[in-house]
């Protein structure tokens, strides 16, 4: 018997929003400093108990090089949280920053298709 | 249809307009302090007002004066400017701004203090003579550590204050470069994560804040019967 339990059905799984963020700074800023940004940011704003229970998320795969774009993963009533606290953010690496929501959505692909590429209605 | 978000304490630059544009603010309050010369400024925000047709820009003027000069200063800029703004921090201070008409925000009550700087009695006065009290979002950036969770504590037990009386409240960036800027979704979820219902976030810094300004615009345009060019 295959070790890995059956997928849930989709009413036993959690509810998620994903929330695409913009960085807009004067030099590019790395891809592995901004994660140990965000990620220092929220456990300073909320600690380790609160980002654990908030189904934290960075989705590596969804980032945009070029257009610094990047999604994060959470419950639908901590987006208003993660966003606050990725809104302190002012330095990333003595380079100054300053990072913006531009939506949240239900799903990957909508994330996809509305922020992350060229998409014409 | 997508909300008009403003930001109504920014530092007088040029540079703030463009980055505004791109964190998507419809509107922003250039301030200057009251004691520059308000033609120049008022002249400089015409120039400005040329180049930029997409975006808002409000005239305001930030009183931070001693308590007693605070009123008189008001009368004068009431007539010039859309917005009267007073730097608190002073529990007379904050007094005085929350109960006169000719002050529009009472901006950072908490600032240099152990406690919020207003009481029940500010707030009610605020509801009634329609002062809005401000949460500033750069006090929040600059502070580190322990300050920040003070600062925090402030603003909650201000917001909370602000709900049991009902007044009104906004969160501005009170940004001084343009890396303190911010998005008004951004400045929205600070008031959200420290109590406020989010209709009542999002309305503050969208519908109240832009009630507040078309109110100021139209009582400056505004002629009163017989009398000539303003005399």
């Amino acid at each position: 018997m295959e070790d890995r339990t059956k997928t849930l059905p989709s009413s036993y799984r959690e509810k998620k929003r994903y929330i695409i963020f913009e960085v807009i700074s004067e030099q590019k800023i790395e891809f592995e400093e901004l994660i140990k940004a965000v990620f220092s940011h929220t456990i300073n704003l909320i600690g380790i108990l609160g980002v654990a229970k908030t189904n934290f998320r960075f989705l590596h795969d969804l980032y945009d090089r070029e257009k610094q774009r990047f999604v994060l993963r959470c419950l639908p009533k901590d987006v208003e949280l993660i966003r606050f606290a990725l809104s302190l953010i002012t330095e990333i690496n003595e380079k100054r920053v300053c990072i913006r929501s531009l939506g949240v959505t239900g799903t990957i692909k909508s994330a996809r298709r509305k922020y992350l590429e060229n998409f014409e209605y | 249809m997508e909300r008009k978000f403003y930001d109504l304490n920014i530092s007088f630059d040029k540079n703030f307009v463009q980055r505004a544009k791109k964190l998507g603010l419809s509107g922003i309050c250039l301030v200057a302090n009251s004691k520059e010369n308000i033609e120049d400024y008022l002249e400089k925000i015409k120039e400005i007002k040329k180049n930029e047709t997409n975006i808002d820009i409000i005239t305001g003027i930030l009183i931070d004066e001693k308590a007693d000069k605070i009123l008189k200063i008001a009368k004068n800029v009431r007539r010039k400017v859309e917005l009267v703004l007073v730097a608190g921090g002073n529990y007379e201070i904050n007094r005085i701004a929350c109960s006169s008409d000719y002050i529009d925000i009472l901006c950072h009550p908490d600032k240099g203090r152990q406690d919020p700087g207003i009481d029940h009695i500010c707030c009610r006065e605020a509801r009634e003579h329609d002062t809005i009290i401000e949460l500033n979002f750069r006090e929040l950036l600059t502070a580190t550590g322990m300050e920040k969770i003070r600062e925090l504590n402030k603003m909650k037990e201000i917001i909370r204050l602000c709900n049991k009386t009902k007044a009104k409240f906004i969160v501005n960036s009170g940004a001084t470069n343009i890396f303190e800027l911010r998005g008004g979704r951004e400045l929205c979820s600070l008031s959200f994560c420290l109590g406020a219902s989010l209709y009542d976030s999002l309305l503050a810094n969208s519908e109240i804040a832009e009630k507040l300004i078309l109110k100021n615009r139209e009582k400056l345009n505004k002629k009163i019967a017989g009398v000539e060019n303003g005399r």
